[in-house]
């Protein structure tokens, strides 16, 4: 299974963009974003919502864009 | 066990909630007031509201005693369920008649703040911080409540359940839903405060739902309780 | 070995729809999901209002045991997703007490943490972002603890020689519920130790 890698490999790059404790708004966004991602990511494959009915996965992909959008203009927008 | 009895007991939710939601206006609790307010500032509501505080607070008094014919209902429906379930139907029967009290102490509390507006502000703040944190931190119960409700309902092994699954998870959602408000102890300001977002309405708002999810359910289930072959130790009381 | 040969197997769900678990579960877990998003809210608006606080703050969390425990909870998802498949293979299946072990290590470096921070002289009633993330990460480890209840669930059901369906569906159920617990982290840790 790639997922596993592929998460830790975004949880340390988003780690490592962190803790230089950049003020900067783009990698801030950046940060959150790849966070959305590894939501996407974990409900998808761990919690096999890719192969939940439509309703349901929509349910779910809904939620992770709505909470993405939502933080994202918040951190974008000061 | 009458099916009519139970349906009416059942539809009780809907009074409570018609009840509650009016005494809510009528006296002023929406939008409620802040925790940080100055004595002064607080004297002043009851002073210039009393009588509409005073009638909104008589028609909560009465809405609370509606919640036991329908608490009562739903310990009926769980036994119903099934009989060996009988310790679940207690324990909503236990937390439901405490949120009764939950209801009316405030009330009573509040009633006693609206009495005499005219006197020390700083009475009227200390009766009305005892009021407001017995109205918002009074949610365990209906944490418990909640809770037994739902593992009764998932224990019900009927091909087409007698209360539906959903409601059971729904259930477990509105426990975690009730609990923010214990926080409010530390807080004057913020959503955790007695007026906050999560200590106040979202609490409030699932309490609410609460009541318009499960009445029609429960009257539904009721009219379904003839229907059923009843386990024959079915008629002993809890 | 007969144990081996007396479990079921069942279809994996590739082909055809599945809701893992049961359909009433996800009211529950989306509605919870639902709750913490409102959370992150708080947390992005203060971030907002007062970003020099927050960042000020946010100095006195220890982000190195963040991320141990952000990878804690990862592998413990990813143990948890290759158990569940080896209970529907029929196959038997040992990483579930690792899952297990990696839950209770997160709960005692979350402690340790809290301590830490606590010494430091920060306490919920510092400010409104210590306020936010004891509140916070004190009920995603409340909901943690459900999770480990869950684990210790999974772990009973793969001792038994045979799963029915019922008992696949409950684990499904358990499985998902402990995946909630991981994403929900995997937004706060950014959130309050990250995103400065």
């Amino acid at each position: 299974m790639w997922v596993f890698p592929v998460l830790v490999l975004a949880t340390l790059s988003s780690w490592m963009l962190g803790i230089e404790g950049s003020t900067s708004t783009l990698i801030g966004c950046a940060v959150v974003a790849i966070a959305l991602i590894k939501v996407r990511l974990v409900g998808l494959h761990f919690m096999e919502l890719r192969n939940a009915p439509a309703a349901l996965r929509g349910a779910f992909e809904v939620y992770v864009v709505a909470t993405g959008a939502t933080l994202l203009t918040l951190y974008a927008i000061p | 066990m009458s099916r009519r009895i139970l349906t009416v007991c059942a539809s009780f939710g809907y009074v409570f909630i018609a009840l509650f939601f009016a005494a809510l206006l009528i006296a002023h609790w929406i939008p409620p007031m802040a925790p940080s307010w100055s004595a002064e500032r607080v004297a002043a509501f009851y002073t210039d509201h009393a009588n509409s505080i005073r009638a909104g607070l008589v028609v909560m008094l009465v809405g609370a005693v509606t919640t036991a014919p329908f608490v009562a209902a739903l310990s009926s429906l769980i036994r119903r369920i099934d009989s060996r379930l009988a310790p679940l139907a207690a324990t909503q029967l236990v937390c439901g008649a405490a949120n009764v009290a939950a209801i009316f102490v405030p009330v009573l509390i509040f009633t006693a703040t609206a009495y005499r507006p005219d006197r020390s502000p700083d009475i009227t703040m200390a009766l009305n911080d005892t009021a407001w944190i017995t109205l918002v931190m009074n949610a365990f119960p209906a944490v418990g409540q909640a809770i037994a409700v739902g593992v009764a309902i998932l224990a019900d092994k009927r091909p087409t359940p007698l209360l539906p699954r959903w409601a059971a998870y729904l259930n477990f959602w509105m426990a975690f839903l009730f609990l923010p408000s214990i926080l409010l102890t530390f807080f004057k300001t913020g959503p955790f405060a007695w007026n906050g977002i999560l200590s106040f309405w979202v609490a409030a708002g699932a309490f609410g739902a609460w009541f318009l999810v499960m009445t029609p359910l429960m009257v539904r289930a009721a009219s379904r309780v003839d229907d059923d072959r009843a386990p024959a130790d079915l008629e002993t009381a809890v | 070995m007969t144990a081996t040969a007396a479990r079921t197997e069942h279809p994996a769900p590739q082909r055809h729809r599945h809701i893992p678990g049961e359909a009433g579960l996800w009211v529950f877990l989306l509605g919870d999901m639902i709750m913490f998003s409102v959370f992150f809210g708080f947390i992005a608006v203060l971030h907002g209002r007062h970003p020099k606080m927050f960042r000020a703050s946010q100095h006195a969390l220890h982000p190195d045991l963040g991320l141990l425990n952000t990878l804690l909870l990862l592998i413990a998802s990813a143990l948890v997703a290759r158990g569940l498949r080896q209970l529907r293979s029929g196959r038997p299946t040992r990483t579930l007490p690792w899952a297990l072990l990696c839950a209770l290590g997160f709960a005692a470096i979350k402690g340790v943490e809290y301590a830490l921070v606590i010494h430091d002289g920060h306490t919920p009633s510092s400010n409104d972002f210590f306020m936010y993330y004891f509140v916070f990460t004190g009920i995603h480890l409340a909901h943690l603890a459900i999770g480990i209840g869950a684990l210790t669930f999974l772990i009973v059901l793969s001792r038994r020689p045979a799963l029915s369906r019922g008992h696949l569906l409950a684990a499904e159920g358990a499985a998902s519920y402990w995946h909630m617990v991981d994403l929900l982290w995997l937004v706060l840790f950014p959130l309050f130790y990250l995103v400065a």
